[in-house]
């Protein structure tokens, strides 16, 4: 009887074992992998940022200069150089260096990133996009590792144009929901991070609002698309309506607005007051207001245990453990 | 150890008292740091670092998210630690906070926490043998995952080849076939390879499904692709 209790608790740490193991996160990483500065026409900077290897096997990194955009379905979008054409792009003023290298298991390496602005630069921001990547595994549908670094410059005491085009306004359908789609384009010379506000008004009575802002920039000369989700005040009775959406800067500033004509056929019923906003608590420290939010964003812990899985395996092992024994001294006796 | 004490006199009878003076925080030996960096040695640098036993000695850093190891003075001017920054720990500038005796200096903005990505990319996926006509679809055996303390983060999913046939899994002599390769993070993906999809905020694994059909009119052969998945984040 002992020894079949010996041999059922070493079953049992070895199931809980199996149970525990953390799967372990990895893949490229990049710190630092944003830069976002004023510079001085006619000087050179240089930003560094580190790739660590932190996959289960070596790497070798491929890094390029490419060009900094947005289209209407994504917030970032790296530009071949090729068609990179815009007056604001910072390709012909970056380099990287090294442009390649080995990584081993583990190990880390800093990349230079190098600024060169010209006396003549002219005015607003310089966009460009810092490619790191892994290459290609597989051979049907192989898959790689990459991490697009913003570098977004602003050019120091020259004009900064925060002009933008509500270029198009794609209304509801009638089908009960509210929600317009804003297409807005950066007309400008430098980036700033929207804030679109909507309302829909009768008879100069605001029923509906709707605001949207984002941690994502508004880079000049791209476009970028918005879901306005309306939410009425009051049930909005069949009739017609006017829609006017305004988009503003960082400062509020309003750099374009838009208005349209919206004919309702069914009703669609008020929204209930959504409860007061949690508000993050501030730091010790005046940083941007980016950082003073907690981040949305809920990263995938996967090296730490997930202890409700450890819990429950526990449980069941202890479980299957004392049956095991119970089953183990029926059949000693039975003998 | 020797330690800056001012003595005081206490009038005529003899009996001394130590006050202690307020230590000041200059420097840390890594300014910089974020969480894959693990545990992070640290030599603070300073002045009037004295040993004592009180309970509320302790090195601290602002804001939340950077947990301090324990701590050694080792002279008046250095204290020896360890910080180990959360996943989540917001990006920038910390003050870092040393109490000594009852008195405490601080540093301000000698540490920066730095934003950082990991991208682990889905497993690669076969389609074996294609039959005409007929759509064969596959995922990923392990999906990808992201990482990062970015107040937004995106991962772009896209066919690497932005040139000359792009979204086509393509042969030897740029021959691509007809239709395009289909991804998505779902069962029935219905983005081109060309194009892509993003994988934002939750959740933070990248599930990978392809989707192809062969017409009648392709050559027969093997056909490749290769899907970036790329992170970035503002």
């Amino acid at each position: 009887v002992k020894k079949r209790l010996i041999t059922c608790t070493v079953l049992v740490l070895c199931l809980l074992v199996v149970v525990a193991s953390p799967v372990l996160a990895g893949g490229l990483t990049v710190i630092g992998g944003k830069v976002e500065a004023s510079v001085t026409p006619g000087n050179d900077y240089s930003y560094a940022m580190r790739v660590m290897n932190t996959s289960d096997a070596a790497m070798d990194i491929g890094v390029e200069v490419k060009g900094y955009g947005t289209s209407p379905g994504h917030d970032f979008v790296v530009v071949e150089p090729g068609a990179d054409t815009t007056p604001q792009t910072a390709k012909d003023l970056l380099s990287v260096s090294p442009s390649s290298f080995h990584l081993e298991l583990g190990a880390s390496q800093v990349i230079t990133v190098t600024a060169k602005i010209g006396p003549g630069i002219g005015d607003g921001g310089r966009y460009g996009a810092v490619f790191i990547h892994t290459a290609p595994k597989g051979d049907a549908v192989a898959t790689v590792a990459a991490v697009a670094a913003g570098v977004l410059l602003t050019i120091h005491g020259s004009a900064l144009i925060h002009t933008s085009e509500i270029t198009t306004l794609v209304l509801p359908d009638g089908g009960g929901a509210l929600d317009t789609l804003v297409t807005i384009g950066n007309t400008g010379n430098h980036h700033y991070k929207p804030t679109v506000r909507g309302e829909i008004v009768t008879e100069d009575r605001v029923v509906a609002t709707a605001v949207l802002k984002s941690d994502w920039p508004m880079i000049p000369g791209y476009d970028r698309q918005f879901k306005l989700k309306f939410e009425p005040t009051e049930t909005m009775q069949p009739g017609r309506y006017e829609v006017r959406v305004k988009v503003a800067d960082d400062s509020g500033s309003v750099v374009a607005s838009r208005s349209a004509g919206l004919e309702l056929g069914t009703p669609v019923a008020a929204v209930a007051p959504a409860p007061a906003p949690l508000v993050a608590p501030s730091t010790t420290l005046p940083v941007p207001s980016d950082t003073l939010l907690v981040s949305a964003v809920t990263p995938a812990f996967r090296g730490d245990p997930n202890w409700a899985a450890i819990a429950g395996g526990a449980a069941g092992a202890v479980v299957l453990g004392f049956g095991m024994y119970l089953f183990g001294v029926r059949r000693g006796r039975g003998r | 150890m020797a330690a800056p004490m001012a003595a005081l006199a206490a009038g005529t009878t003899g009996v001394t008292a130590q006050v202690a003076v307020q230590p000041t925080v200059t420097s840390c030996s890594a300014s910089h740091g974020a969480h894959p960096d693990g545990v992070i040695s640290i030599t603070i640098s300073g002045n009037n670092f004295i040993q004592d036993s009180v309970p509320a000695d302790g090195v601290s850093v602002s804001g939340s998210g950077v947990t301090v190891g324990a701590f050694t003075v080792v002279s008046t001017t250095e204290i020896t630690t360890t910080f180990t920054i959360d996943a989540t720990a917001a990006q920038g500038a910390r003050n870092v906070l040393v109490t000594l005796a009852g008195q405490t200096g601080t540093g301000t903005g000698v540490f920066t926490v730095d934003y950082y990505i990991t991208v682990n990319a889905p497993s690669a996926v076969s389609l074996g043998l294609m039959t005409v006509g007929v759509a064969k679809e596959v995922s990923s055996s392990s999906a990808g995952t992201v990482e990062s303390n970015y107040t937004s983060w995106a991962v772009t999913a896209k066919d690497a080849n932005q040139s000359t046939g792009s979204g086509h899994m393509l042969k030897t002599g740029a021959v691509a076939l007809t239709n395009k390769l289909y991804i998505g993070s779902a069962t029935a993906p219905t983005t081109t390879a060309d194009t892509g999809f993003d994988y934002t905020s939750n959740p933070a694994t990248l599930p990978f499904f392809a989707k192809q059909t062969v017409l009648a009119g392709d050559e027969a052969g093997s056909y490749a692709v290769t899907v970036e998945f790329t992170g970035n984040g503002s």
